[in-house]
């Protein structure tokens, strides 16, 4: 009988609909059904998921693949494609020959393609490619001012090959292979195009978001003159930057360009306020950005340039300020709390990097969303804050007051030039280290709010707009329960499925469907 | 949820002009007006009122009912009287 093409009676086809109608039935009866949303919450989920009722769960140790556990032994991974055999990657493979073989064809492939310009193969690819991998040398090893020359061999052992054997190979494994290289020429483009593929480069890399500033006569005056450390950061009419350990930061007198690099952090955790929590969300954005620059200097070095970062001297500390050219760039604006900036994409809860680059990249603008004039109302942060170092003014200053903690000593802690709400430093840091890592002016900021619900996009058209409503928009977010969440509540973000890394990556992107 | 929400209003859009004509009464501009800011305000408050819950803003849910939910139901329930009265 011909299984592909048959004849349905009636008889089955009835037969068929009262099956499936009771199937139906039966699948209803053993769907889940929540009462109320607390319900669905505390519900059982399979390895961390919920599940749609149509994912069945079956036995331990039987998956849909049958697995005869007599049969099954103890394996010796080194038999494995990826396996060295006496000192042999590949060693299955008739002691790495066949391997060695496919190795150079995917070297002549990789070479010709660079040479050709190919898709997929472009230099800038391949410096994607390796940009993305220089962590295998571990973060201690890579993250520095400028990116250091690694020892290719060492880190090629760790795969049992060597930079003969496969000559493309440490351009993916080490970190992105410079031009000379490939034997081309480094990376031009428009600044515009350069913009353009850096971001889609750092934003894959890690970043929330990056926006573009020139490093000119106004702007150089953002780099700071020490390290934090008291290492001197000095301009040399040198080509590449370079350090000398605990005596000197040398930046090259020529054309320079400032990445500005936006790490979201988790709003939920800032909303705690202080403590172990809170603080786990502000670290966090330290870690990730160690990964985004290095991959960003193996990528500028992949095309040609060189990147310029944060020091391992302190890898909490760069060569400028990067609230200001978060600012400067475009990314936010300056709050009532002039130790942070607010977003239209992110809000408060955002941590802002400084990479330097001689890539020539298009510049920015700033923006005016109507955050600063609403800070000129709004005093929630400043209500919020445990050492009343927030300002209460109704207007930005030029002039810096003394700290309340030591008002005789001059306030070497800012710099003028500034007209702002300036933040007491020396009492904020007295709580930030006293309470653990105090951050409720960011947690409880009127922008600190997550944006699935439609008046939040109302809020911020409303507050861009006019300034008119400023104040009975803050009074409606206090009504309305925004900002901290009470101690008596932070252990319950335990029990919650948050984003991963606590970020929202699809902010910024505009394709895909996410 | 937004398309059935969409064909349920469509449904009782059309219902309302059948039912206008079948009683030979007319529908007011400001029975337009007073019905679509109440519709509005109904919508806003849905959309609202889960995000928050989706947000884990308990009190913001509960407080869009109250400030955008009672007023719309209020606006839909005038527009209602007002075709009823004048359908007597």
């Amino acid at each position: 009988m011909n299984k592909f093409h048959s004849i349905v009676s009636r008889r089955d086809f009835m037969k068929g609909l009262g099956l499936a109608g009771a199937g139906l039935g039966a699948a209803a009866a053993a769907a889940p059904v929540f009462h109320d949303l607390d319900e669905a919450a505390s519900a059982p989920v399979a390895g961390g998921f919920r599940r749609p009722w149509w994912v069945k769960e079956r036995e331990y140790e039987d998956p849909t693949c049958e697995v005869d556990w007599n049969q099954i032994e103890r394996s010796d991974n080194s038999w494995t494609m990826h396996g060295v055999r006496n000192g042999v990657k590949g060693g299955y493979l008739f002691a790495g020959q066949k391997y060695l073989d496919w190795q150079k064809e995917g070297s002549d492939l990789a070479f010709n393609g660079v040479k050709n310009n190919e898709p997929g193969l472009t230099l800038r690819d391949m410096a994607l490619e390796g940009g993305a991998s220089p962590l295998l040398m571990g973060l201690n090893k890579v993250v520095n001012f400028v990116l250091p020359e690694i020892d290719q061999n060492e880190v090629l052992a760790q795969f049992g090959f060597t930079a003969a054997a496969w000559p493309n190979a440490s351009s993916f494994w080490v970190a992105s292979a410079p031009p000379d290289f490939w034997g081309v020429s480094k990376w031009q483009g428009t600044p515009e195009e350069n913009s353009r593929m850096l971001r889609s480069a750092m934003r894959f890399f890690g970043a929330s978001e990056v926006r573009f500033a020139e490093l000119n006569e106004k702007t150089k005056k953002l780099i700071f003159t020490h390290h934090v450390h008291n290492t001197p950061i000095v301009f040399e009419d040198v080509d590449r930057a370079y350090e000398v350990a605990g005596q000197k930061f040398v930046l090259p007198d020529k054309p320079l360009y400032i990445i500005s690099v936006a790490i979201q952090m988790s709003k939920e955790m800032y909303r705690q306020g202080n403590a172990g929590i809170r603080f786990a969300a502000n670290n966090m954005r330290y870690r990730l950005n160690n990964v985004v620059q290095v991959a960003t200097q193996s990528f500028l070095k992949g095309i040609g340039y060189q990147g310029i970062g944060y020091p391992s001297e302190s890898l909490f500390h760069g060569m400028m300020p990067s609230q200001a050219d978060a600012i400067l760039t475009g990314f936010a604006e300056m709050a009532r709390n002039n130790n942070y900036c607010i977003s239209p994409e992110f809000g408060t809860v955002v941590g802002y990097y400084s990479i330097l680059t001689d890539l020539p990249l298009a510049p920015d603008k700033p923006i005016d969303a109507g955050y600063f004039r609403f800070c000129h109302t709004c005093r929630k942060c400043a209500e919020a804050c445990p050492s009343q170092a927030i300002s209460f003014d109704s207007e930005p200053t030029w002039e810096i007051p003394p700290s309340s903690v030591d008002p005789a000593k001059e306030t070497k802690y800012s710099t003028p030039g500034k007209k702002v709400f300036h933040t007491d430093s020396p009492a904020c840091y007295s709580r930030w280290i006293g309470l653990h890592g105090c951050a409720r002016c960011m947690g409880t900021c009127v922008f600190n709010t997550n944006m699935k619900a439609m008046v939040h996009d109302v809020v911020r058209a409303t507050v861009g707009t006019t300034g008119l409503f400023n104040g009975f928009l803050w009074n409606a977010d206090k009504a309305f329960g925004y900002g901290l969440v009470p101690p008596e509540k932070w252990e319950e973000w335990w029990d919650k499925d948050y984003p991963v890394l606590g970020q929202d990556s699809t902010i910024g992107s505009y394709y895909g469907g996410y | 949820m937004w398309l059935l929400l969409g064909i349920l209003i469509g449904i009782i859009a059309l219902g309302l002009v059948w039912w206008s004509k079948k009683s030979n009464t007319s529908l007011q501009w400001y029975d337009w007006v007073i019905g679509l800011a109440g519709l509005s305000m109904l919508l806003f408050t849905v959309q609202n009122y889960f995000a928050s819950v989706a947000e884990g803003e308990p009190k913001a849910s509960y407080m869009f009912l109250l400030v955008t939910g009672l007023p719309a139901v209020i606006l839909l329930a005038v527009v209602w009287q007002l075709l009823a009265r004048r359908a007597k």
